[in-house]
């Protein structure tokens, strides 16, 4: 029951900031809008019902905040030197990464992270054994720890916190 | 037998409505044309009239209006059309994404598709409602919906679709009532004109005051202050619109995809 409240309210408000206008009568279409949606798919959306949280959410926001200014500034700041300068020092290759996390959407949050960062992509996931294939064009190790280091480590424990 | 039923009566309401029309119109109870309408007369005369600066050196006025007087606009819907049947054929061609027969994609478009449903559902109906205060409107709002089962279609298959309720037999249903509806809503006003005796027009909205003093409201007064401005007709037949083209999309599309031999 409270998958669909959540879920409800949240394509409420995606309503409402895509329609762009806060009457009284656009608030009650958006809640009508929401958990008619939110019946339909809130059940696939929301697999474990007792994982949402309060404190998980505001994690989510953190993770949000510092990812959109800190590691994307970081990751560009990285790339535009490397376009600049006269010795790029680039060393392209797809590496193995592994990861630890379980839920679908941790693993989605992790790897969106990565391709969302200039300088690494994810071509594949292999969720049997848990690995991301990422191509890395400073690529500091091919596979195992090192390869976590320095492509994911950050992501998976954010993604572990919001959503393990 | 059954069958041949269904095709007769198909038959004598197609004919019904024929001779209907036929009647009403030499009865003189509706008439086709309305006496001096200046916008219609604008382009009835200047389009085929080479001496006049709006001509298309044309006697045929509709088409010189899609192509030359609103030419743009139309460039434009023949852009959106194109671009759509590229994005279909390109997401049905790309048998990687989507191998037939075993579970296929990985996790990341199998989530991906599950947070953009709702999201692209909410912007559709969004854009349909608001047809008559901004770009759009049903037949926009419908175009849009019909990607959400779409996507799903491609990612999880038929029969869980289905699951959801996009059943085949049920968007028949809905749409053909759309489209009921639809011509309802578009003679309510001649029908009530008919019965007083007032003059009216099929599709009517507003009154027309000089030819016509009946139509739809075009607002409700809210119990909590301020009006809820629907503009007569124009808000239900985006609703309706936006009911028929999903639906009509969305199976065309379940179609398409069990005839090139999609999962179940």
């Amino acid at each position: 029951m409270r998958r669909i409240l959540v879920v409800g309210l949240s394509i409420a408000l995606v309503y409402l900031v895509y329609t762009g206008s806060l009457s009284v009568s656009e608030a009650l279409i958006s809640l009508v809008v929401g958990f008619a949606v939110a019946s339909l798919i809130g059940g696939e959306l929301v697999v474990d019902e007792s994982k949402l949280s309060l404190k998980r959410f505001i994690e989510a926001v953190k993770y949000a905040f510092k990812y959109f200014t800190i590691i994307e500034y970081q990751a560009h700041y990285q790339v535009v030197k490397a376009i600049l300068s006269r010795n790029p020092g680039l060393k392209p290759a797809i590496v193995e990464v592994p990861y630890d996390v379980n839920s679908e959407i941790a693993i989605v949050t992790i790897a969106n992270s990565i391709t969302n960062t200039p300088g690494t992509v994810v071509v594949d996931v292999d969720e049997e054994k848990k690995r991301f294939y990422v191509h890395w064009i400073f690529a500091e190790a091919f596979e195992g720890e090192g390869a976590r280091k320095g492509v994911s480590a950050e992501f998976e424990e954010w993604a572990k916190r919001i959503f393990d | 037998m059954k069958k041949q039923l269904e095709d007769i009566g198909l038959v004598l309401s197609i004919l019904l409505g024929v001779l209907l029309t036929y009647y009403l119109v030499r009865a003189n109870i509706v008439s086709l044309t309305y006496g001096n309408i200046p916008l219609a007369n604008l382009y009835l005369l200047s389009v085929p009239d080479p001496s006049s600066p709006f001509t298309s050196r044309s006697p045929e006025v509709v088409t010189s209006v899609v192509w030359d007087q609103r030419g743009y606009d139309t460039y434009f819907e023949t852009s959106v059309l194109f671009l759509a049947i590229i994005g279909v054929l390109y997401a049905a061609g790309s048998s990687s994404l989507v191998e037939k027969g075993s579970l296929i994609a990985t996790v990341i478009p199998r989530v991906i598709t599950k947070l953009l449903f709702p999201v692209i559902i909410a912007v559709a109906i969004s854009v349909a409602l608001h047809g008559h205060l901004t770009p759009g409107g049903g037949f926009q709002g419908g175009s849009i919906f019909a990607v959400a089962p779409y996507m799903y279609l491609l990612i999880y298959g038929r029969s869980r679709l289905e699951g959801k309720g996009f059943r085949s037999n049920l968007l028949l249903f809905m749409r053909s009532l759309a489209v009921v509806l639809i011509s309802l809503v578009g003679s309510i006003v001649l029908a009530i004109g008919f019965l007083t005796g007032v003059e009216a027009f099929l599709f009517q909205n507003q009154p027309k005051p000089p030819f016509s003093p009946i139509g739809f409201p075009a607002y409700i007064q809210l119990p909590w202050g301020g009006i809820f401005l629907f503009s007569g007709t124009l808000m239900i037949l985006n609703v309706l619109e936006f009911t028929a083209v999903s639906t009509g999309f969305t199976l065309a599309l379940i179609v398409i995809d069990s005839i090139a031999g999609g999962r179940e």
